[in-house]
């Protein structure tokens, strides 16, 4: 039986998603000024503040895919081997071309998320096991092709000025950051893809029998993040100028962590652009700040870690309580 | 009292949920070793009441005693530690455990350390089934018992928790002939150890060769109590009925024309529905009644593509025509208003606007972007035609009441003025007012030509609604009559299969 008076949670709704959207703004506005103050010489220059950009800048792209299939209600873990794939492919590709080497990786990223999201989308796998395993398989694919080695490039060939660039003293790879932040934005909510990737991680079955092609809706987001991890093994490989087999292990943790903190949810059908971009910054922010303040790695790997788990945890419980 | 041996008696029992009352004044009885079985419609209150006695409603007023003494049952929990178990239609058992520890799952005996005993655990299982000469496997996993035996497994569990009275809800609906005989020669053998049965069924004949007394529910209203030896069908379903035929079913039904607009052709698939045949004409509403699993809504899931079927046709305007998922449903004219909102239909945590315009993303679209000004005036026409009650397009709909949601629902598909408009259950738990109005407007959907297939287990809407009235039982068409001449007793002899012709 329904309660036949319509109920209007929806402001105190509003007020909860305002007061949990602003919770991680206020932590890294606290956390940039209390940096700001106590390391002033060090946090609060033009230096380390374009250090933390260029560091996000990769996360922050990696993110907006994850976004996308976060919402959708898949999730992907294999972008830190994939990232790995993309930054030895176009080193090794750097004699054909500047053009062959981005043109190939871009279409090696599209088609492996395009593979994991074939197994979730068509064939119904469950996304943890395909990505894991996809994982593992890239992990082997990059040991092979290079050897176990890092592969060095060439530093006078055009390709370097992708990650080393700077267009108005402002890192190239920041400009590629924001437009792939607008593309992503402009996807998820103007376009008929984005809206079916809210309505088949909201209810899967109610897309599906309202006419959402809700297995194509998966692919796509699978594909799209694999052609952004394309893009951040570009910029990495090509600001390291080498491609490092292992370089971008245990990474799809911290791109996990962005989007959920940003308050995607793990359980798809919510998140935007915009708040994982704020989850992107605070983990940026974090990381940098730990490493000024001398944290040693362990502990920043345990705080990261228990952020992840406190911010699912949150997840859990807003979903919870509807 | 004038029986002696009254074990539990449920007095002036009253439950009012809002808009409805569900249960007024209900007095019900147990004896010991009685099978007393429970009949009523749809929505009769007879769930409510045994929710009540299982402890998974509050009652607003009443008593229950035990025994002579008055008990409060405020929680599962009180209601098992007096003694009450329900056995469910869908089996609760815990699946990937053995059969003994499932059976004694809350009284596992342990040693001193706390850890289980299990040779003991498994001769007790084994003594307690001797006892009721029931064969079970006490080592295999439940999970591979067909559906009967996890039956079995819920009843032993019953038992031996001591159990003084078990409710069982439509037992019988999932079993084959030979499976039911088995259960009924257990509950034959529990009563005579003094267990009391409350047994709720559609199945008349059922009702007459177990149980010993027989009450009629109707409205929330307890209406009678007979031994079954001094009633017979006719009369329980007269009592089921009661109401004389009231100026509801006076309704005029437009005149429907006879061009046939969809064929169905000899539909199939295991287990939900066979040799399926039907016509829809033109501007009809088409009424299927039936008791609930009758494989209605597994036809209709299959007819606009999302169940796969295992064989039959479809023929649209005389043409052939294959649907394979429902967005080919979708393009060929027809849409499905589903049977739970919540779980089939909506999508709880985005706005009423973006609930109504899933289904027609690409008249809200152009070249794949989202024109939000036609968005919201379509959402805008239709909260407004259909009086849905938001403060505000982008309000989540979970917030909204089940009326509302069902109306987002239907404007979903209204959006794509369909040819054919399928509707599970469209006024299932939703209030006496906005029912009314879903009425009306399915009633103007049909009138403007749109055929409607309507499914519904509430025998008034059927008969208020129907131009025509199919009636499925387990999985086949038993029987078609037209709005006029339906009434109540035939539609609910067809589907409780007492006679199969008029």
């Amino acid at each position: 039986m329904q309660n036949i008076l319509v109920k209007d949670n929806s402001h105190k709704d509003k007020i909860k998603d305002v007061l949990r959207e602003r919770a991680i703004l206020i932590v890294l506005i606290l956390l940039f000024i209390a940096m700001s103050l106590l390391k002033t010489d060090t946090f609060f220059t033009v230096r380390n503040l374009t250090n933390i950009l260029r560091q996000i800048t990769v996360l922050g792209i990696f993110s907006c895919g994850m976004t996308m299939v976060l919402i959708s209600g898949n999730f992907d873990l294999s972008v830190g081997s994939l990232y790995s794939v993309c930054m030895v492919i176009p080193v090794l590709l750097q004699p054909y071309g500047l053009i062959t080497s981005i043109a190939v990786t871009i279409l090696a990223g599209l088609a492996i998320g395009a593979l994991n999201g074939f197994f979730v989308g068509k064939l119904k796998a469950n996304a943890f096991i395909v990505t894991l395993g996809m994982a593992a398989i890239l992990q082997g694919v990059a040991l092979i092709v290079t050897d176990g080695h890092y592969i060095p490039g060439d530093p006078n060939h055009p390709y370097a000025f992708i990650g080393a660039g700077k267009i108005w003293n402002i890192p190239f790879p920041v400009f590629i950051l924001v437009f792939i932040i607008i593309i992503s934005h402009f996807i998820l909510s103007k376009t008929t893809l984005g809206r079916s990737i809210y309505v088949t991680g909201g209810n899967k079955y109610a897309a599906f029998s309202s006419g959402i092609n809700t297995a194509n809706v998966q692919m796509t987001t699978f594909a799209i993040l694999g052609v952004f991890c394309a893009v951040g093994g570009i910029i990495t490989s090509s600001l390291i100028d080498s491609g490092d087999p292992f370089g971008g292990k245990g990474f799809e943790f911290d791109v996990i962590t962005a989007a959920i903190l940003g308050g995607t949810s793990l359980f798809g059908g919510k998140g935007n652009i915009l708040n994982t971009m704020i989850g992107v910054l605070l983990l940026g922010v974090l990381a940098n700040s730990m490493i000024i303040l001398g944290f040693p790695f362990s502990a920043q790997q345990i705080i990261k870690g228990a952020i992840l788990v406190v911010a699912v945890y949150y997840d859990m419980v807003s979903r919870g309580d509807r | 009292m004038k029986n002696n041996n009254i074990f539990l008696e449920m007095k002036n029992i009253s439950k009012a949920y809002p808009g409805v009352k569900a249960l007024e004044n209900v007095d019900f009885d147990l004896k010991k070793g009685e099978v007393h079985a429970l009949v009523g419609e749809n929505g009769a209150g007879k769930s409510t009441l045994m929710k009540i006695l299982s402890g998974f409603h509050k009652k607003d007023s009443g008593e229950i005693h035990i025994n002579g003494k008055a008990i409060d049952i405020n929680n599962p929990r009180a209601a098992i530690s007096r003694g009450i178990s329900t056995i469910y239609q869908d089996i609760i058992a815990v699946p990937y455990i053995s059969v003994a520890e499932n059976i004694l799952m809350g009284d596992r005996p342990r040693n001193k350390f706390g850890i289980i005993r299990w040779k003991e655990l498994d001769r007790k299982v084994k003594k307690l089934l001797k006892e009721l000469s029931i064969e079970l496997d006490t080592n295999q996993t439940v999970s591979n018992l067909s559906t009967a035996q996890q039956q079995l497994v819920e009843i032993v569990k019953a038992l031996s928790i001591d159990s003084k009275i078990i409710i069982m809800d439509e037992p019988t609906a999932p079993l084959t002939e030979d499976e039911k005989n088995i259960l009924f020669a257990i509950i034959n053998s529990i009563r005579k150890k003094g267990v009391s049965v409350i047994y709720i069924s559609h199945r008349m004949e059922e009702i007459f060769e177990i149980a010993d007394r027989v009450t009629v529910l109707r409205d929330g209203k307890k209406i009678v109590t007979r031994p079954v030896q001094a009633t017979s069908h006719d009369e329980i379903i007269k009592y089921m009925i009661g109401r004389e035929i009231d100026e509801m079913f006076t309704h005029k039904k437009a005149a429907v024309a006879d061009r046939v607009i969809m064929k169905i052709n000899n539909f199939a698939k295991a287990r939900y529905f066979k040799d399926i045949d039907f016509e829809l004409h033109e501007g009809e509403i088409l009424g299927f009644a039936g008791l609930v699993g009758a494989g209605r809504s597994e036809l209709m899931k299959a007819i606009f593509g999302i169940l796969n079927k295992d064989s039959g046709e479809v023929y649209l305007n005389g043409k052939k025509v294959e649907i394979r998922s429902p967005k080919k449903a979708i393009r060929l004219g027809i849409g499905l208003v589903p049977e739970d909102r919540k779980i089939e239909g909506l999508i709880l945590d985005l706005p009423v606007d973006q609930n109504i315009s899933i289904a027609d993303l690409k008249n809200v679209s152009k070249f794949g972007i989202l024109m939000s000004r036609t968005e919201s005036r379509l959402a805008n026409g239709f909260v407004k035609s259909l009086a849905i009650k938001c403060y505000r397009l982008s309000q989540k709909v979970m917030n909204l009441s089940g009326g509302n949601q069902q109306k987002v629902i239907i404007a979903r598909w209204l959006a794509l003025n369909p040819k054919i408009l399928i509707l599970d259950e469209p006024t299932k738990g939703i209030d006496v007012g906005s029912k009314a109005e879903i009425h009306r407007l399915i009633m103007d959907i049909a009138q403007r030509g749109t055929s409607v297939i309507l499914i519904s287990s509430e025998m008034t809407e059927i008969l208020k609604m129907s131009n025509r009235i199919i009636i499925m039982k387990e999985g086949s068409i038993v029987n078609e009559v037209s709005g006029k001449d339906a009434n109540e007793e035939i539609i609910l002899r067809n589907m409780t299969g007492i006679y199969n012709n008029n």
